[in-house]
């Protein structure tokens, strides 16, 4: 091998080996909608015990993918059940823990300045006008697969499919609709809530989507290693009342109630 | 051949062909014109008008795509003005995914005719209007036909830029189908979805087989075309 190669791996490892070998550090994979109280819940457990998270928010359904295939990460947080038993399902132990972590629910939300209340109900379509109606990606994003849901059941998926704007995650729905590039959007309540652009036109009714449920899951990595002590320690700190509050204070509900 | 493919694939294969062949030639005349300027004319701010057309190769293209978000997206100055004057929605509509496309493709197709028309002695042109010809018609009927291959591999180049562009078409008009989401995008919607991955392989192999064919016809094309350089016409003309 020419030893400028030999060189530049060597230089690569110097980077790589640090991280690995403190554990100091831990990769969590979260759901996009939970950016605001896990950024707090976070920086709450760096400052208490010195252990920095690294967070990659996105859609449940990509991170589940990206674990599967071997992204180093420790905690794994879906907005969905569906995701998190796929991964649970992958060949090789990927899950040492398993938990429940909120609740959430799902909000039509308009621009706040917007002259007209929207509704749930057969109205809508005729009330977007030629605007679309932004939601998660329903193939992956489950934002996206609630507000389809909940879409079939009041009837008017098939008049709204065509007229819909499909975006990676749940937060990109957010952002049209903070922008006004589209007149209304389904997202989650505490998405509402962490936007000061928005309003909420209608909280969706529990029974018209299955419930929708936070889980956390303790990864093994995939390739056997033991999971980090710091890991496990955020992993607790999650499912802590005092985490709870937060999650409650941004928007959540209980894991328990729907 | 959409035997083998669902109703939702085929679609993006479609929409893939028209938003890049749209694009491609919707730019093709302007991107000539940009070249001609460019090799043959000097003036004021040429440097920095040369620069702003590369932009869009040199920029990330998430960027580009948020800028045309917030210009062509109906609360944008340019996108306002479209819908007010013309009733035309670009954002969420595969206009825009050729617009993105197009912007995209500007900088390759410039390029490549600047480099074709650079290497066109302007005396050909010269000694065509020597003998009667008009400036659009010595263009057409000399300098044209000597930059074909370099009008050829501008559209494949184009071609190519465009039906792999990603970046700026989710950014500026989201995620569609049937209506903006491109052989790239329906990978990317299948490659984030948990057990989905033997759709996005089959739609990747579909990817390799568009280019694959796009660079074949453009080999077969350039092969038809007559081998012809500045230095070549002129020794005939001798």
């Amino acid at each position: 091998m020419p030893r400028r190669v030999l060189a530049g791996l060597l230089l690569c490892l110097a980077f790589v080996a640090p991280a690995q070998a403190a554990g100091d550090r831990i990769l969590l994979l979260a759901a996009a909608s939970l950016q605001q109280p896990l950024n707090r819940i976070a920086d709450g457990f760096t400052a208490a015990t010195g252990v920095a998270v690294i967070r990659s928010y996105g859609s449940s359904g990509g991170l589940a993918r990206q674990a599967a295939s071997g992204a180093p990460a420790h905690l794994y947080i879906s907005a969905s059940e569906q995701w998190a038993d796929w991964l649970a399902s992958r060949p090789g132990d990927f899950v040492a823990a398993r938990a429940v972590l909120a609740g959430n629910r799902l909000a039509l939300i308009q621009p706040r300045d917007a002259p007209e209340a929207l509704a749930l109900g057969p109205g809508l379509p005729a009330a977007l006008a030629d605007g679309r109606l932004a939601i998660g990606d329903p193939l992956h994003v489950p934002a996206g697969i609630y507000a389809r849901a909940a879409l079939r059941k009041l009837g008017l998926w098939e008049s709204l499919r065509g007229r819909l704007a499909l975006m990676p995650d749940v937060r990109g729905a957010l952002a049209m609709v903070e922008r006004g590039e589209t007149p209304a959007a389904i997202v989650y309540r505490s998405d509402a809530l962490a936007s000061r652009k928005v309003r909420v036109a209608e909280v969706a009714p529990a029974e018209l989507h299955p419930p929708i449920r936070y889980v956390v899951m303790l990864l093994a990595a995939g390739d056997g290693s033991a999971v980090p002590a710091g890991a496990r320690t955020f992993y607790d700190w999650l499912l802590s009342p005092a985490a709870g509050e937060i999650l409650l204070s941004a928007g959540f509900t209980r894991p328990d109630t729907p | 051949m959409t035997g083998l493919l669902t109703p939702w694939e085929a679609a993006a294969l479609w929409l893939s062909l028209k938003v890049a062949l749209t694009a491609v030639f919707a730019v093709l005349p302007l991107a000539l014109g940009c070249a001609w300027l460019f090799a043959r004319r000097d003036f004021p701010g040429k440097p920095l008008l040369a620069g702003l057309v590369q932009m869009p190769l040199v920029l990330p293209p998430v960027v580009f795509g948020y800028a045309l978000l917030l210009l062509f997206g109906r609360q944008g100055p340019l996108g306002g003005l479209l819908y007010d004057l013309f009733g035309v929605t670009l954002i969420f509509n595969w206009k825009g995914a050729a617009l993105a496309a197009a912007a995209m493709a500007f900088p390759l197709m410039v390029r490549s005719m600047q480099l074709a028309l650079e290497a066109v002695d302007p005396d050909l042109e010269n000694a065509a209007r020597t003998l009667g010809a008009t400036p659009p018609a010595a263009f057409v009927t000399v300098t044209l036909p000597l930059i074909a291959p370099g009008v050829l591999t501008a559209l494949i180049l184009g071609f190519a830029r465009a039906l792999g562009e990603f970046g700026a078409t989710i950014t500026f008009v989201s995620n569609i189908p049937g209506e903006t989401q491109t052989l790239p995008l329906a990978i990317y919607s299948l490659a984030q979805t948990p057990g989905m991955e033997g759709g996005a392989l089959l739609l990747v192999i579909l990817s390799v087989a568009v280019a694959l064919a796009a660079t074949l016809l453009s080999e077969a094309l350039a092969r038809r075309l007559p081998v012809r350089s500045g230095a070549d016409r002129r020794r005939a003309l001798r």
